[in-house]
């Protein structure tokens, strides 16, 4: 049963984190079975065709293997950023909203649907991602000084940047980061290029 | 021993199950998170498990998106995904199951669920359907709890099970035999005592202190789908606070679940007559969705004077279709507060308008939404006077979250008692979970910790017997019914009851017309109401048979004189057993469930 639980992406137990860890064991593994193969070779010469033919064998199937889980990656990579559509049109209507030509509403109609939109669309960003500013000591426009240090993947440095700190300036963006991942076990699902079923209702 | 005291709240529209865990330093009930499809092939852990079992046909979903942790293949969903699927497609999603479990005017054991479906294959008993929904939850704690330690499954816990206060020993007995399918021996404990045992936990050696002898408290549980009443008396019993469970009241079919209807069809009928609006199904559910969460906003919020709804169009041209208004405060207040808990007298009794010559069949909902009513019926008929008025208060129920209700209730009874009682708010603090937390807390109890509520209970039962007389053309002889059970016999009381006269008959199936009344009638084991089926305040149940294959030298079609042996049992359910005078053998005595269709 746990072989048909294929994990989104996620922080905890995630697909895009297992399948890296072991793509990255993977890889360390086979350098080594690669060193020791070659090595092998090496030594003896005199070894007959069929064993360094077996060893390119086992080298190309151990290839694939990589590039299998390169694609597996991949895979559950595009499941999840389809998932998470999936997630905005079932609760929020969002897709609807967008593939919608608006011209012609005037802005009251488009008001009255966007407020519904928003509580669902909501409600998906705070329960499955729990979405927090990262910068939550000042506000925006006030002044921060940030020190030496510095996280360059939480925080972009506009403007007149010194060549070295320490930083520091206006806030022009809080910035957001997911605080977690909760998204629910897939069990037996393939396809998620479906972002909403079709509807047919029997009369 | 087992290792965790569960408790299992069994709601008309949600589950919750709950555990102790024996081991552990604190005796705090934990929450349990069901694993469920909340959608075809996603599963989501989640305190609630929406009481709803979807019966999908071959092409309705993907192949083996039914799937879950512990089986693969699954032709039913429990939970979250039948849920939603419940207004999408009405006639393939069993809704309310424990409602038709004491629905005594359909055939409890066969498939008839989901009603109007009419394809048996796809159809569930109510017995059935209670059963697995019961699997579902012990299949979730085996895989959660049990995966590495097989001793822990739930079928080796001690497991309590609630029912609502009104339910009788047929009904009990079904959910019984529904655990025992589900493979669990369980312990049956009253929904309104269950938040009562919650309040209990919650306060610790405190309570004692929140009531005092001679207090009446009213458990006033208003669910989703049902509405619950029950009075706890304090008492002194040498200096010592003693807790009785005195009345119960009858099975309600009134919720929450009617109030945001309630709201949205009247929405519904203000965009008819202001835009000549007509909505439909879909556009009913999305506006009840939207009513509900207005109406906590508005009741929780006295700050907010409206709340915008918007039902979005059904198609991808979203925009185009929505439709736009508005439920205000006072709205609400008045569909809500005048039209589910209107002041009343306490001799006013909720209408029944269900005299028509022709019915349905199917649930008996209630003609009169006015709760207050129904709880002025229940208290007038158990109250004999001012001071056996409730003077505390227990809500139980979402429902029950707004103030306004609380305060409307609370009014209501201070003026049955004519002023001259205060009505105190006993306050816990999880309304929704309550029945669940209380269930394991009463296992704990049951144990030996804590204090005990005195139930046993709630109904009296009667075996009718006929009267010897001389036949009369066009006249059945009348019946006499013979107590089996009193009112308050606690659980685990076995009672011999020596009735001249009474015999069985070899090699037939012997009938014993069985009556119930929630009233101390006629108190005393072994005593007699003559003319039983015409007395008031009686409930005929369906008959107790049992079919006496003939045995040693006994001819078939002869008397055997027997004596009555009755059980209360430590479950909860009542057991009737017939013991032959002459020898050691016994028979115990069954419902005749499935003649009840026969009956109407």
């Amino acid at each position: 049963m746990e072989k048909i639980l294929l994990f989104l992406t996620g922080t905890e137990g995630s697909c895009g984190c297992i399948t890296g860890i072991l793509l990255v064991v993977l890889l360390v593994l086979l350098a080594a079975l690669l060193t020791i193969k070659i090595k092998r070779c090496k030594r003896s010469k005199a070894s007959s065709v069929t064993s360094s033919e077996k060893a390119s064998e086992e080298i190309a199937e151990l290839k694939s293997e990589i590039a299998r889980l390169r694609e597996e990656k991949q895979k559950s990579f595009e499941n999840g950023s389809l998932y998470s559509l999936i997630l905005l049109q079932r609760e929020g209507r969002l897709i609807d909203f967008l593939m919608e030509n608006i011209k012609s509403y005037d802005d009251s109609q488009v008001g009255a649907a966007v407020r519904q939109i928003h509580s669902g669309c909501a409600k998906v960003i705070n329960e499955k991602f729990a979405i927090k500013p990262l910068i939550t000591s000042k506000n925006e426009g006030e002044t921060i000084s940030l020190g030496s240090e510095l996280n360059s993947e939480e925080i972009r440095l506009t403007g007149n940047v010194p060549a070295a700190g320490p930083y520091g300036g206006v806030i022009r963006h809080k910035g957001w980061v997911s605080s977690k991942v909760e998204l629910p076990k897939i069990v037996n699902k393939e396809n998620f290029s479906i972002i909403c079923q079709a509807e047919v209702e029997s009369m | 021993m087992s290792r965790y005291l569960v408790g299992i709240d069994l709601g008309t529209t949600n589950c919750v199950v709950c555990y102790i865990d024996k081991t552990a330093e604190s005796s705090v009930p934990i929450l349990f998170k069901i694993p469920q499809l909340s959608d075809p092939g996603e599963l989501k852990e989640e305190v609630i498990l929406p009481s709803f079992v979807y019966i999908p046909d071959e092409n309705d979903i993907p192949e083996g998106s039914l799937a879950l942790p512990w089986k693969e293949k699954q032709e039913l969903a429990v939970g979250e995904l039948a849920r939603k699927m419940s207004p999408k497609v009405p006639t393939k999603v069993v809704a309310s199951v424990k409602s038709w479990l004491c629905a005594d005017n359909v055939d409890r054991m066969s498939a008839i669920l989901p009603w109007n479906r009419n394809n048996p294959k796809k159809q569930l008993s109510p017995l059935d359907a209670t059963a697995t929904i019961i699997e579902h939850m012990k299949n979730a704690w085996n895989s959660q709890m049990a995966a590495e330690k097989p001793e822990d499954i739930l079928e080796n816990q001690t497991v309590v099970i609630t029912v609502p206060a009104s339910f009788d020993a047929v009904a009990r007995e079904l959910t019984v035999k529904a655990a025992g399918l589900a493979g669990l021996e369980i312990i049956l404990l009253e929904e309104p005592q269950a938040a009562f045992y919650s309040w209990l936990n919650e306060h610790g050696e405190d309570w004692r202190k929140k009531v005092s002898a001679g207090d009446v408290i009213l458990v006033c549980d208003i669910g989703g789908g049902t509405t619950d009443f029950s009075l706890i008396k304090v008492s002194d019993a040498e200096g010592n606070l003693t807790l009785e469970r005195v009345a119960v009241g009858n099975h309600i079919l009134l919720g929450g679940d009617n109030m945001d209807l309630t709201l949205a069809y009247s929405i519904a009928g203000k965009l008819k007559k202001e835009n000549n609006m007509v909505l439909d199904a879909y556009q009913i559910t999305g506006l009840t969705y939207g009513c509900r969460r207005a109406k906590e906003s508005l009741m929780s919020d006295s700050g907010t004077k409206s709340e915008k709804l918007t039902v979005l169009g059904r198609g991808s041209s979203m925009i185009a279709n929505t439709i736009s208004t508005e439920l205000s405060r006072n709205e609400v207040y008045e569909i809500l507060i005048d039209g589910f808990f209107p002041e009343c007298a306490l001799e006013d009794k909720p209408t029944d308008s269900r005299r028509a010559g022709l019915r349905t069949f199917g649930l008996k909902y209630e003609s009169d939404p006015a709760i207050t009513k129904h709880l002025a019926a229940f208290l007038n008929s158990n109250c004999k006077s001012e001071k056996d008025l409730p003077n505390c208060i227990l809500f139980n129920g979402g429902v029950t979250k707004a103030d306004v209700i609380k305060d409307r209730i609370v009014k209501v009874i201070k003026s049955w008692a004519s002023g001259t009682r205060d009505v105190k708010i006993l306050t816990g603090t999880n309304p929704d979970l309550a029945v669940a937390l209380g269930a394991s807390c009463y296992a704990f109890v049951k144990e030996g910790s804590g204090i005990r509520i005195k139930a046993g209970s709630s109904r009296s039962y009667y075996l009718g017997v006929e009267t010897s007389m001389p036949a009369v053309p066009g006249f059945l002889p009348p019946m006499q019914g013979l107590c089996v059970l009193p009112v308050g016999a606690e659980e685990g009381t076995s009672l011999d009851i020596d009735y001249s006269g009474l015999g069985l008959i070899v090699g037939e199936t012997t009938d014993f017309h069985f009556y119930s009344s929630k009233f101390k009638k006629n108190g005393k084991t072994g005593s007699v109401i003559d003319n039983i089926e015409n007395s008031p305040d009686i409930d005929e149940l369906p008959s107790l048979a049992v079919n006496l294959e003939p045995y040693g030298d006994i001819p078939s079609g002869s008397l055997v004189p027997v004596n009555l042996h009755v059980e209360y049992t430590e479950t909860g359910t009542l057991q009737v057993w017939c013991i032959d005078k002459r020898s050691e053998n016994r028979w115990k005595l069954d419902f005749e469930i499935r003649k009840d269709q026969n009956q109407n």
